[in-house]
C-alpha cells in the first residue's frame, strides 16, 4: 500500500479503481515497406480508417437527446472529414509510392492539410488543422492499437465507479464527466481553488489535487482510497485499511443525514442576525441539490458554460431558453454573472483577442465583454428577456474602474430600450451589481455602490490579485492564504461601503463555503454567502451556531495579526469560543 | 457537363458547417461535383478541399457537374447555397 498526500477536497471518501488519463502524443516512425506488401498496407489502413468511422457513427447515435445540436453537426462533420479523399486517398498514393507504412504516409499528408490551413486568412478555418489532427489522432490509434484514456466527446467507456487520475483537468474535460458517474478525481496539479477543486465540489465528489506524481505512481484499475477531507489517497489498501475506510465513509453519509435536518430552520445567528445563505451553480443540473437544501436563492450563476465545448456562441433566443429555465425552477432571486472568461476559462470557438486573454491580468470578464459587444449584448437581451419570469439581477464580473461600470450601464440600458421598442416584455427595475474581485475595485467600493445596486466579493480572484499569486501556479500556491490581512481587510473595506450606501453585499468565493471562515466572515460583518449548495448545510450549522456578539475581541486580534500564524491561532480561538 | 455561376449568400460563408452541407449534398450523386473560387478548384465531395476554399459571403463561385445525374446534383446543390444553407442568420 502506498499513500500520497494532496490538496482535499469535499469531505467524502470514495473507493474505486482508477482511470488514468493518457494524453499520448503519438509518434509515428518511417518504415519501408516491400513492393508486394502495398496492397496488404493499403488494406490496413482502409480497415482503420473504418473502424475509427464506426466509432464516429456509434457516437453519433448514443448521442444524448439534450445534447447540444452543435455535438451532432461537429460529429458529422469530422466523419465527412475522415472520408475525405483529401485524406484518405492521398495517404495512399504516398503508401503507393513512397513505399512507406501507414502511419507515415497519414502524417505526413495530415502535415500537408495542416500546413494549408495554417496560412489561411480566416481564423476560424485556421483552427480547422487541429480538426485534421484530431482525426488523424483517432485513425493512427486504430492503425497503432494504442488505448487512450482521454475526456473527450469520443470517450465511450463506462466510467462509472472509476476514480479519475490525471495531471490536471481542463474545465471541457471536466464537463464530460459530468453525467459518468464517476466517484472521485486526483490530480498532479491544482489547488482548492482551481477548476479541478470547484467542479469536484459541484459535483459533490471528493478530490485530492496538487497530487504531484499521482500518475506516475498510479496504474489503471489500482485501487484507490480518496479521502477528500483530509487530502489523502491510498493505492491498493490492504483489507483491515479498507474496512476502516469503509467505516468513516458510513459515518460520513451519516452525519449529512443529521444535516438534512437543518433545511428548514431559519438561517439566523444566536443573537439574532439575519443571514442570506444563497447558492452558487453553472448548469441547470444543481438545481435539484439548491433546492433540496433549500437556498435563499441563487448569489451567483456562471454562465460561462453555456459558451463552453462548442464551436460558436450561444444564440440570444438559446441563452434566453438556460436563464429562464434557472430562474423559474429556483422561485427565488438568481444573480445572474455576464461571461467571465479569459484567464484559466478558454472558449474553443474563436473571439477577437482571444489569444491575449490567456493571462489573469489579461482582457477578460467584462474587459473583454465590452471589447467585443456582440458577445456582450445577445446576453444581456437574454437576462433581461429571463427577468420577465422572475427576480433576476445581472452581475459584472470583474470591474475594476468606474469607466467600466458606466459603459456597461449604457449598454444595458440601450438594450432596455430596444426590448421596449419590440414590446419584448423585462424587469425594467432590474438590479445591477458588480463582482469584487480585483484590488482596485475593493479600494474603491464606495464609488462603485453610488452607481451599483449591489456588490459581491469574490474572493477566488480577490485574493489571487491582492497577494499576486496565479492560481493556476501551484508553485505559488503555498503563498495563497485567504486570512492575509490585506485581504481580510479589503473585504472589510467593502461590506462597510456597501453598508455605507445601503445596498447588499454579498460573498461568493470558496472562502463562503468553507466553515473554516464563517465566523470569520460573520465576523467582519458579511449578511450574504453565495456557496456551492452541497457546503450550504454544513455553513448553515456554523451560522446557527454563532453568537456574533461575542466576537469583537478575537475578531481584532485576527485582524491586527503580525504573522499568518499569529492570525490562523486567533482564527482556531475564534472557531472554538 | 453542366456550369454555373452562383454567390455564396450566407452570412459565414463557406464555413466548416456549410462546407459540410455542400459535400453531404454532393455525395448524394454520382456525377463529379467541383466548386471553382479564387482560380481554384476543389472536389465538392471533399470537405477539406472546400474549406480550403474559404469562399466567404458574397464571393461567386462556379459550380460544375458532370455525369448522368448532373442536372439533379446542380439543381440539389445551387438550392442549397440560394437557402443560405439552411442556416438560422
Amino acid at each position: 500500500m502506498l499513500s500520497l498526500f494532496g490538496s482535499g477536497i469535499g469531505r467524502g471518501i470514495a473507493i474505486g479503481p482508477a482511470y488514468v488519463l493518457k494524453n499520448s502524443d503519438i509518434e509515428t516512425t518511417r518504415i519501408t515497406i516491400h513492393a508486394k506488401d502495398i496492397n496488404a498496407e493499403v488494406k490496413r489502413f482502409r480497415k482503420a480508417v473504418f473502424e475509427t468511422e464506426e466509432k464516429y457513427k456509434a457516437l453519433l447515435k448514443n448521442l444524448s437527446k439534450d445534447a447540444p445540436k452543435e455535438s451532432a453537426a461537429f460529429i458529422n462533420a469530422h466523419l465527412l472529414m475522415l472520408k475525405d479523399p483529401l485524406l484518405v486517398d492521398e495517404s495512399i498514393k504516398i503508401i503507393q509510392k513512397e513505399l512507406v507504412n501507414a502511419e507515415y504516409a497519414l502524417q505526413s499528408q495530415a502535415d500537408n492539410l495542416i500546413a494549408v490551413f495554417e496560412k489561411m486568412e480566416d481564423n476560424y478555418l485556421r483552427e480547422k488543422r487541429s480538426d485534421v489532427q484530431h482525426i488523424t489522432n483517432r485513425i493512427l490509434r486504430n492503425l497503432m492499437g494504442i488505448v487512450s484514456h482521454s475526456l473527450d466527446e469520443y470517450n465511450d467507456e463506462d466510467l462509472s465507479g472509476k476514480v479519475i487520475v490525471g495531471r490536471d483537468l481542463s474545465p471541457a474535460e471536466t464537463m464530460f464527466v459530468r453525467d459518468r458517474k464517476v466517484v472521485a478525481f486526483v490530480t498532479d496539479l491544482g489547488s482548492q481553488i482551481s477548476h479541478t477543486a470547484i467542479v469536484a465540489r459541484s459535483m459533490k465528489l471528493p478530490a485530492v489535487v496538487g497530487l504531484h506524481g499521482s500518475s506516475k505512481y498510479i496504474s489503471d484499475n489500482d485501487l484507490l482510497v480518496v479521502d477528500g477531507l483530509r487530502g489523502i489517497i491510498l493505492i491498493n489498501p490492504s483489507d483491515s485499511v479498507l474496512k476502516e475506510y469503509k467505516k468513516r465513509a458510513r459515518k460520513i453519509r451519516e452525519r449529512e443525514k443529521k444535516l438534512t435536518t437543518l433545511i428548514r430552520k431559519a438561517s439566523k445567528t444566536e443573537d439574532g442576525e439575519r443571514i442570506q445563505l444563497m447558492a452558487n451553480i453553472e448548469t441547470a443540473k444543481e438545481l435539484r441539490e439548491v433546492n433540496r437544501v433549500n437556498a435563499a436563492g441563487i448569489g451567483l450563476y456562471r454562465t460561462e458554460y453555456l459558451f463552453m465545448n462548442r464551436n460558436k456562441a450561444p444564440t440570444e433566443k438559446e441563452q434566453f431558453q438556460a436563464y429562464k429555465r434557472i430562474v423559474t425552477n429556483v422561485e427565488k432571486p438568481v444573480v445572474i454573472r455576464t461571461l467571465d472568461i479569459g484567464g484559466d476559462k478558454q472558449l474553443e470557438f474563436n473571439y477577437p483577442n482571444k489569444s491575449s486573454s490567456e493571462s489573469p491580468l489579461g482582457l477578460r470578464a467584462v474587459r473583454l465583454c465590452l471589447n467585443h459587444v456582440d458577445l456582450f449584448k445577445p446576453q444581456l437581451r437574454a437576462i433581461l428577456r429571463a427577468s420577465a419570469y422572475g427576480k433576476v439581477s445581472i452581475m459584472i464580473p470583474m470591474v475594476s474602474n468606474f469607466d467600466e461600470i458606466n459603459q456597461v450601464l449604457t449598454i444595458i440600458k440601450q438594450t432596455k430600450t430596444e426590448l421596449k421598442q419590440k414590446n419584448i416584455p423585462f424587469d425594467s427595475r432590474i438590479k445591477i451589481g458588480g463582482m469584487i474581485e480585483v484590488p482596485a475595485a475593493a479600494i474603491m467600493a464606495e464609488i462603485f455602490a453610488q452607481k451599483l445596486d449591489f456588490l459581491s466579493i469574490g474572493t477566488n480572484d480577490l485574493i489571487q490579485y491582492t497577494l499576486a499569486i496565479d492560481r493556476v501556479d501551484d508553485a505559488v500556491n503555498y503563498l495563497y492564504d485567504p486570512i492575509h490581512p490585506a485581504v481580510l481587510q479589503l473585504i472589510r473595506h467593502v461590506i462597510r461601503a456597501g453598508e455605507k450606501a445601503n445596498i447588499p453585499v454579498s460573498l461568493c468565493g470558496e472562502m463562503a463555503g468553507n466553515v473554516r471562515y464563517t465566523r470569520l466572515l460573520l465576523g467582519l460583518g458579511l449578511k450574504q454567502f453565495s456557496m456551492d449548495a452541497t457546503y450550504l448545510l454544513n455553513v448553515k450549522e456554523r451560522v446557527i451556531a454563532a453568537d456574533t456578539s461575542r466576537f469583537r475581541y478575537l475578531m481584532g486580534k485576527i485582524m491586527n495579526a503580525e504573522n499568518p500564524t499569529q492570525a490562523r491561532d486567533y482564527l482556531g480561538k475564534l472557531n472554538e469560543l | 457537363m453542366l456550369d454555373q455561376q452562383i454567390e455564396i449568400i450566407n452570412k459565414l460563408g463557406l464555413h466548416a458547417r456549410a462546407a459540410a452541407k455542400l459535400v453531404s449534398t454532393a455525395n448524394r450523386f454520382e456525377s463529379r461535383v467541383e466548386i471553382e473560387f479564387g482560380g481554384q478548384k476543389a472536389d465538392a465531395k471533399s470537405i477539406m478541399a472546400v474549406m480550403m476554399l474559404a469562399a466567404s459571403k458574397g464571393s461567386l463561385v462556379t459550380l460544375t457537374t458532370d455525369g448522368h445525374d448532373e442536372q439533379d446534383a446542380m439543381d440539389a446543390v445551387c438550392a442549397l447555397i440560394n437557402n443560405y444553407f439552411e442556416e438560422e442568420e
